[in-house]
């Protein structure tokens, strides 16, 4: 109840903050701005893909280290962290990366910045795969799924004890209940900008609307078929 | 529910990795039961309450009114 209404209350001080925005800047142009937006957003994806590359560094070094037996609890924490923080900024990287390359290639960017966009969001992903295959380093002795395989979420999930999947239930819990309630308020946002400047965005609110009926019919049948 | 886990790694002189690799789960479970975070499973409280050679109440203490 309490986040339907917290819902609501969003969804409602996003349509007057959007209604009040546009009724003021209806003249505001993308486009005049979509080159330093771009090569702001490019200039970050290299920055944050040269962290990740030193994140594994630091985790490959580390994860080979011979420490007292005082010193292994604080191993195990950094590397557990550490991998965390990095498998957050390879997702960042990744969105950022993508938006920069759909910037270039919508607003008709010179060919140099579509190809940095490009190739820095395809490095993204190659290293989301070289962080995830880093687990593998931290445990060996752990029977855990390499990321090649088939099913690899699947797997690895089995193999987590029950520790860890109760931390990535609350996790994902937390984050699909933000993931419904941003994604209809964007709907919202969506459906206020394409009345306010005549711009259909109606693609996208479909799009929107898809993905929000399959996930969260993927949850409750999941849930109803374990009756 | 309160553990004992804390006071007794520190009397066995056992490191969290240490304990978790004898209770056959990772050391993130071990450290989200003794910040009291989570209650294992039956199977997994024996294993650790075994490893010290304790009771399994003994190790992890319920209150009265959690067990009614």
């Amino acid at each position: 109840m309490r986040t339907v209404v917290l819902v609501l209350v969003g969804a409602l001080v996003g349509f007057v903050v959007m209604y009040a925005t546009l009724t003021y800047q209806i003249d505001f142009n993308f486009l005049t701005i979509a080159f330093q937006v771009n090569v702001a957003l490019a200039c970050l994806t290299v920055i944050l893909l040269l962290y990740i590359g030193f994140s594994i560094l630091q985790m490959r070094r580390k994860a080979i280290e011979n420490v007292s037996k005082d010193e292994e609890d604080e191993l195990d924490i950094w590397l557990y962290k550490k991998f965390s923080d990095t498998n957050l900024v390879v997702i960042a990287t990744i969105v950022i990366g993508i938006v920069s390359t759909a910037i270039a290639l919508i607003t008709n960017q010179p060919t140099w910045l579509e190809l940095v966009s490009t190739v820095s969001a395809t490095i993204a992903f190659a290293l989301s795969i070289g962080v995830s295959s880093m687990i593998n380093r931290f445990y060996p002795d752990r029977n855990l799924p390499s990321v090649s395989e088939k099913d690899y979420a699947k797997k690895l999930l089995a193999a987590s004890d029950e520790g860890e999947r109760h931390v990535m239930l609350e996790g994902l819990y937390r984050s699909f209940n933000t993931l419904n309630g941003t994604l209809i308020l964007a709907l919202l946002v969506l459906i206020v900008y394409s009345i306010v400047t005549d711009v259909s965005q109606l693609f996208a609110i479909v799009l929107i609307g898809a993905v929000l009926v399959a996930a969260n019919a993927q949850y409750f049948l999941l849930i109803r078929n374990k009756s | 529910m309160r553990t004992r886990l804390k006071e007794l790694r520190a009397r066995n002189g056992l490191n969290q990795t240490e304990l978790a690799k004898r209770a056959k789960v990772s050391r993130q479970t071990i450290s989200l039961i003794e910040r009291e975070e989570f209650i294992p499973s039956l199977l997994i409280a024996v294993r650790i309450a075994r490893i010290f050679n304790e009771a399994i109440e003994c190790v992890f203490l319920f209150e009265e009114e959690e067990i009614e």
